[in-house]
């Protein structure tokens, strides 16, 4: 039997690191991947869709509405501050700000998915007229899922430290859930120009 | 290069004492029995679990391939009705490629590459138990609607418009597309955390280019399922939505596009047979290695044909489509792309004939299914680079000829090898050898039984017997073949029903392993077989791509990981430097809870469009309780930050 020879000790380590360091970070990453390439074939089958018809929109479809659709974007553009501040304070350790700013995230969060419900309506078409009603209809879909998951999320960690002392890797989590908004939100921008200024080209 | 004698003994022994160790077992497995195995989220229970469940559903797509050939054994046959045929047809199709390739491949990296890279669990070990039990209740659901007269019928790659709304009546293809959704859940997991593990919890010293072979297949494999995923995500539920809500993804009465479908489905389709063939690519390379008593010949040229092996199979889905209106010009890119994936296949073929030649090969059975491997598989990639070819597709279209292709290139590409591999790593998850005698058998039969089957089916195939027809008449003269090919059959389930007897017997009778039984030189063979709950002591320390051939008469390792705690260490991506400590969480039945409400809201989303919100509200609930912290790891988490910062204050 050989010996065993200890060359280092981990013992001094940390227990948690923030950023590309972190497993957790890694997980967002490949959530986002996951995710974005759902959003990705759903464009391509949106391209796939427009370039077999005749016309887009269809004859007789109605043009998406801009005003709800651009109130959303705005407000997920302003969400990324509350989510940077949230992220900052974090990494601080500064319980009462990330508390605070979870909470400013949590509610706009919240809005976004309130306007996102209207914002099938400013479509202008029922998901079942037609393909383009569809593709439409199923787009706004699988962002606003991901966006509810991260909302959800948001709103668990402003509960646990609203209600308990959060250890360090409560912070780290926090810090990888703006992560992950800002990807919502980047993924946003794209996908509203498509759905809603596509039409008009 | 000296080859190395089998059986050459190296454990990790302890720079801990026993107590230590006790201690050490009591923090890996703190929960026994029952509530125990519902609890676990040790990646070798999971592994071990998605293995047997997935070897049952072999069991019965296996059985539905016999009933078929019982069938197909004689012309104007009556044993099966069309309808149950199409039935079965799509269940042995579904059954083998969602229900049991893609799992079992995944669970043997589960159960392996924390062994071979030297940590103690996956990176997200919840996540890995929750995989597991959406795959269980995935292959529950769908088998529970077969028996009860609503199997998938539409063939396993459901080709609108006959599984859309129109000609799909009832809801035997919503089954289908919802089973898909519960095992993309599961492999998408399954992949998440095999890429996060890799990246960042390989052992000091274990850099990309020292990194066994296996283990850089199950890469390229994970990364390739978060993309082909995907995609049969994307296509199963606008599928799903079309047959459910009238929405019109691929209707062209209302613009949407039938081939839409083929399109989203082939580009996952195709690479699916990527998905299991390069983890059994992975499993041939260490055989090889560790048979021949060599390193393998070519190291960065495999590690790039893995690479360039899932890159490219992103790049042939459309030679599924020849028989449709695809361009010309897309035509000529496909068929180009389809042949030449087999120029890094066939660099590893050579690379391994390399690396035996060069070595002193041991023929015990493992290697024995890899020449196995080499022979049927390269019979079915000829037929592959036929297929390629527009003009030939188009003629073997829909005929056995690319039946008896396909399953050459799976049996041969993953069947042989899987196999071999279970006798190669079974002294290490059971502690106990297989017996060589009835893997000689289990050998001879499957391979004599593989030709016997599927040799013929070419010939019907070039005779115009199509697929997927359930009885043919007399005059049409195959039924010979077919009866040979029926005889080829038995002989298979006889090899498989060795192999089975080989399995239990051995679990009992087979001679004692010892940590190291073929002299190996990866990782998992440094620990004990089977290994304790928490994989190593002490963290290896890696100092060659030989592992621990390499190794002198002494073994370094990282000390300094806390034994009350699961805790294991976090290192660089690129140069695996210690980076921190990561405490894994503790048994819960957290997993279990989420996957029993998702199975509920995707059961009750085929019924109603309301299953999918009102369910993901209830997901809140098990989502919360799983992040919420335990109370006594809370506090005790907060008072050693209380100290730290206290000592940092002091220092």
């Amino acid at each position: 039997m050989r010996r065993v020879r200890a060359v280092a000790s981990v013992q001094d380590l940390p227990s948690e690191v923030y950023g590309p360091g972190n497993i957790t970070w890694w997980g967002a990453l490949g959530g986002e991947v996951i995710e974005g390439f759902v959003v990705l074939l759903g464009v391509f089958a949106y391209f796939y869709l427009r370039n077999t018809a005749p016309t887009w929109p269809p004859l007789h479809t109605r043009l998406p509405s801009l005003g709800v659709p651009t109130l959303n974007l705005v407000l997920m553009l302003l969400s990324c501050a509350p989510a940077w501040f949230a992220a900052r304070a974090a990494k601080a350790e500064d319980r009462r700000s990330t508390l605070i700013w979870l909470l400013v995230h949590s509610l706009i969060g919240l809005a976004i998915l309130v306007v996102r419900y209207f914002e099938f309506f400013a479509l202008n078409v029922r998901w079942d007229a037609s393909a383009y009603g569809s593709i439409n209809w199923a787009l706004l879909f699988a962002h606003g899922y991901t966006a509810v998951f991260d909302v959800m999320d948001t709103m668990g960690l402003a509960l646990l430290f609203m209600f308990l002392q959060p250890e360090e890797k409560h912070y780290v989590d926090v810090t990888e859930n703006s992560f992950f908004w800002y990807f919502v939100v980047i993924t946003w921008i794209p996908l509203f120009i498509l759905i809603f200024l596509g039409p008009r080209w | 290069m000296t080859a190395r004698p089998l059986g050459e003994e190296i454990t990790l022994p302890p720079a801990i004492d026993e107590a230590d160790r006790a201690r050490l077992h009591a923090t890996w497995e703190p929960v026994t029995g029952f509530m125990g195995w519902l609890k676990s989220v040790n990646h070798k229970s999971v592994g071990k679990r998605y293995i047997c469940t997935a070897l049952v559903f072999f069991l019965l797509g296996g059985l539905e391939a016999a009933a078929m050939r019982a069938q197909l054994a004689r012309p104007d046959n009556t044993l099966i009705g069309p309808d149950l045929y199409n039935q079965i047809f799509t269940m042995h199709g579904s059954t083998m490629m969602f229900l049991f390739a893609v799992p079992i491949m995944t669970a043997i990296g589960i159960y392996l590459v924390p062994l071979m890279i030297g940590t103690r669990n996956v990176a997200f070990p919840r996540l890995n138990a929750l995989g597991f039990w959406m795959y269980l209740f995935g292959g529950i659901f769908l088998y529970t609607f077969f028996f009860m007269n609503t199997g998938p019928d539409a063939g396993w790659f459901n080709y609108v418009p006959l599984s859309g709304p129109q000609y799909g009546m009832g809801k035997r293809v919503d089954v289908w597309a919802q089973m898909v959704t519960f095992t993309e859940i599961s492999a998408l997991v399954a992949a998440l955390e095999m890429v996060v593990t890799i990246f960042k919890m390989r052992a000091p010293g274990m850099t990309w280019g020292r990194l066994p072979l296996l283990v850089w297949a199950q890469l390229v494999t994970a990364v390739m399922v978060m993309f082909a995923m995907s995609s049969v995500a994307t296509a199963s539920i606008m599928l799903g939505a079309d047959r459910l809500i009238a929405t019109q993804f691929f209707n062209p009465a209302e613009g949407g596009d039938v081939l839409l479908w083929q399109h989203l489905f082939w580009f996952f389709g195709h690479p699916e047979v990527y998905i299991i063939f390069i983890p059994a690519l992975g499993m041939v390379s260490q055989i090889v290695t560790t048979f021949s008593r060599r390193p393998v010949f070519g190291y960065p040229a495999m590690v790039a044909a893995l690479v360039a092996t899932g890159t490219v199979g992103f790049g042939l889905w459309v030679h599924h489509m020849f028989s449709t209106s695809v361009h010309q010009l897309g035509q000529s890119y496909f068929t180009a792309a389809s042949t030449m994936i087999s120029i890094p296949t066939g660099v590893q073929i050579f690379c391994w004939i390399a690396t035996l030649w060069l070595g002193r090969p041991v023929w015990r059975t493992p290697l024995l299914f890899v020449v196995g491997f080499l022979v049927v598989f390269m019979i079915g990639g000829l037929s592959g680079v036929m297929l390629a070819s527009v003009p030939f597709d188009v003629q073997a279209t829909d005929t056995y000829f690319v039946v008896a292709h396909l399953h050459y290139v799976l049996l041969g590409g993953a069947i042989l090898p899987l196999i071999g591999a279970f006798y190669y790593w079974y002294p290490k998850v059971t502690g106990r050898m297989m017996s060589e005698r009835l893997g000689l058998w289990n050998f001879w039969l499957l391979f004599v039984g593989v030709n016997v089957t599927f040799f013929p089916m070419h010939i019907l195939g070039l005779r115009g017997m199509t697929r997927r027809i359930y009885t043919y008449p007399q005059f049409m003269g195959w039924g010979t073949l077919n009866l040979i090919s029926t005889i080829g059959a038995v002989i298979i389930v006889a090899g498989m029903a060795v192999f089975a007897v080989n399995l239990f017997v051995s679990l009992k009778r087979g001679a004692l392993a010892g940590a190291n039984p073929w002299g190996a030189d990866t990782l998992e063979w440094a620990t004990s077989s089977p290994p304790p709950p928490y994989n190593f002591v002490n963290i290896p320390v890696i100092t060659s791509r030989e592992g621990i051939w390499a190794y002198g008469e002494e073994i370094p390792v990282m000390t300094g990981l806390k034994t009350d705690r699961p805790e294991t260490l976090i290192t660089t991506t690129m140069t695996t430097q210690p980076l921190y400590k990561h405490e894994l969480p503790a048994p819960t039945l957290a997993p279990l809870g989420m996957a029993i409400v998702i199975g509920g809201l995707l059961t009750a989303g085929i019924f109603t469009p309301w299953g999918l919100p009102l369910g993901s509200l209830v997901v809140i609930i098990p989502f919360y309780f799983w992040g919420w912290p335990d109370k006594k790891e809370h506090e005790r988490n907060l008072r050693e930050e209380r100290e730290r910062r206290g000592e940092a204050a002091a220092a």
